[in-house]
C-alpha cells in the first residue's frame, strides 16, 4: 500500500467513524481520495517521528506539545530543504528553550506521558550530602507521577529534584553509574521541591 | 497540513458525497492532520522543474514523476529531489518510438517552447518567416500544435526533413546548433525520398 493509499483509507475511516459517511461508503471515499492525491507527492512526518527524537534526547512529550511542534515544523518548511531530521531537531530545541517546566500545573504535567523519557528523582539530604539518592521511575509514568512521588519523599530535611533522562537510562548499567553530576549534565530539570514552595518563581 | 489542502480534500469529498457538512468535515480532517507535518509537492512543482530544464510535460507524466519522487524519497522530499526526478524521467523517456507513440496533445503544460528545424543542414528551408531555418512555437501551444505547424510546412517543402525540439522558454536566439545541442528532440519527420 502506498503512502497515499494508507492515508486515504485512514481519512475515510475517520470520516466514517464520525458519521460523515456510512461504513459502506468508506472504500468508495478512500478511492476518491486516492484519485485526489494522484496530483500530489507527500512527505509526511508523524507523531512517532517526533517521539523518537524526544526519546533520543530524553525529553518529555505531550500530545499537545507534539501538535505544536509539528505545526511549527510544517509552517517553517523550506521546500529546498524539505522536512528532515535536522529541522525537526531545531524545532524541538526551540520548543525546549521556551518551556518553563517548573511553572507547569499538575494538569499539564499529567499530559507529559508519551513514554519518551525516564524520570530520575534526586533526593538530597540537606545535612549529609553522602546520603543523596536517585530513584528511577520508568517511561510509562507521566511527569505528574514523578512529581507526586517526589512530593511524597519531600521533607524539611530533604530537597528533591526531578529530571527527565534519555530512555537509554533504563539500561541497568547506566542507572548504576548515574550520579548527581551526570544528572545535572545530561538530565533535563523538570521539577524541584524549591519551586513547589515558590510556584513559577524559578 | 495547510488549510488550503484540507479545503481541497473536503471539496473532493463533497463531489461524491453531497450530504457532507463541509465545516464539520474540515474540522475533523484538520484535527486528524494536526498530528502530522506534511510537505506537499504538486503538478505545478513538477512543471516548475520541467520549465527550468526546458522539457515538455503532461499531466499523466507529472503524476508519474510525483509518484516516483514520493516512493523514492530517502531523506525527505525537496525541490532539488523533484528536479532530479524530472531529470531522471527526461533521461529515460523515449520520445520517438513508432511502436508506442506518445499522445502529443497531452504535452500541453507550457513548460517549454518548441523549435521546428527543417532540412539536413537546417539552412535550406524557404518560405518561413525571415527565411530562417528555425521556427518557434511558443509554450502556450501543445506539442500537437507544434506538429501541426511542422506538418503544414511538410506540404510546402516535402523534400526536407523536419524535427521538433523542446527548448527553454525565452531563449534570446535560436540557432540550429544551439537547439540541437541543448534541446530535447521530441518529434521528427523524414522526407519521403530520404526514407
Amino acid at each position: 500500500m502506498t503512502m497515499q493509499n494508507s492515508y486515504a483509507l485512514a481519512m475515510a475511516t475517520l470520516l466514517a467513524g464520525r458519521g460523515f459517511i456510512s461504513h459502506k461508503e468508506k472504500q468508495a471515499v478512500a478511492d476518491s481520495l486516492k484519485v485526489f492525491w494522484e496530483d500530489y507527492a507527500l512527505d509526511i512526518w508523524k507523531f512517532s517521528d517526533l517521539a523518537a527524537e524526544c526519546a533520543h534526547r530524553g525529553c518529555p512529550l505531550s500530545k499537545d506539545a507534539a501538535r505544536e511542534m509539528l505545526t511549527s515544523f510544517e509552517n517553517n518548511l523550506d521546500k529546498h530543504q524539505g522536512l528532515n531530521w535536522d529541522r525537526l531537531n531545531e524545532v524541538l530545541l526551540k520548543w525546549l528553550s521556551q518551556q518553563n517546566w517548573l511553572a507547569l500545573s499538575d494538569e499539564e504535567r499529567a499530559e507529559f506521558n508519551q513514554e519518551t523519557c525516564v524520570w530520575a528523582i534526586l533526593m538530597r539530604d540537606s545535612e549529609r550530602a553522602e546520603k543523596s539518592a536517585i530513584h528511577i521511575l520508568d517511561a510509562h509514568k507521566s511527569l505528574l507521577d514523578a512529581v507526586l512521588f517526589a512530593r511524597q519523599e519531600h521533607s524539611q530535611a530533604r530537597s528533591i529534584e526531578v529530571f527527565a533522562c534519555s530512555i537509554s537510562a533504563t539500561d541497568g548499567t547506566w542507572i548504576e553509574r548515574l550520579t548527581e553530576e551526570k544528572l545535572s549534565e545530561y538530565g533535563l530539570l523538570v521539577w524541584t521541591s524549591a519551586s513547589e514552595k515558590n510556584p513559577g518563581g524559578i | 497540513m495547510y488549510a488550503t489542502y484540507i479545503h481541497e480534500i473536503v471539496e473532493a469529498l463533497k463531489k461524491g458525497n453531497p450530504g457532507i457538512d463541509p465545516k464539520l468535515a474540515y474540522d475533523a480532517l484538520a484535527r486528524y492532520w494536526s498530528d502530522y507535518a506534511v510537505s506537499i509537492f504538486d503538478v505545478e512543482d513538477v512543471c516548475d522543474a520541467a520549465r527550468a530544464n526546458g522539457v515538455p510535460m503532461s499531466q499523466f507524466e507529472a503524476r508519474e514523476i510525483l509518484y516516483q519522487a514520493e516512493e523514492g524519497q530517502g531523506s525527505g522530499l525537496t525541490k532539488e529531489g523533484l528536479e532530479v526526478a524530472v531529470q531522471d524521467w527526461v533521461d529515460e523517456f523515449v520520445w520517438l518510438k513508432p511502436e508506442d507513440p506518445i499522445d502529443p496533445a497531452e504535452f500541453s503544460l507550457q513548460t517549454c517552447d518548441w523549435a521546428i528545424l527543417a532540412g539536413s543542414s537546417h539552412n535550406k528551408m524557404t518560405g518561413w518567416s525571415d527565411g530562417k531555418s528555425v521556427r518557434l512555437v511558443d509554450s502556450s501551444k501543445s506539442l500537437e500544435s507544434a506538429i501541426e505547424v511542422a506538418l503544414s510546412r511538410v506540404a510546402v517543402d516535402p523534400q526536407l526533413d523536419y524535427c521538433i525540439y523542446a527548448v527553454d522558454e525565452g531563449w534570446d536566439s535560436y540557432g540550429a546548433e544551439r537547439i540541437e545541442g541543448n534541446g530535447t528532440l521530441v518529434w521528427q519527420h523524414h522526407a519521403k525520398n530520404n526514407g
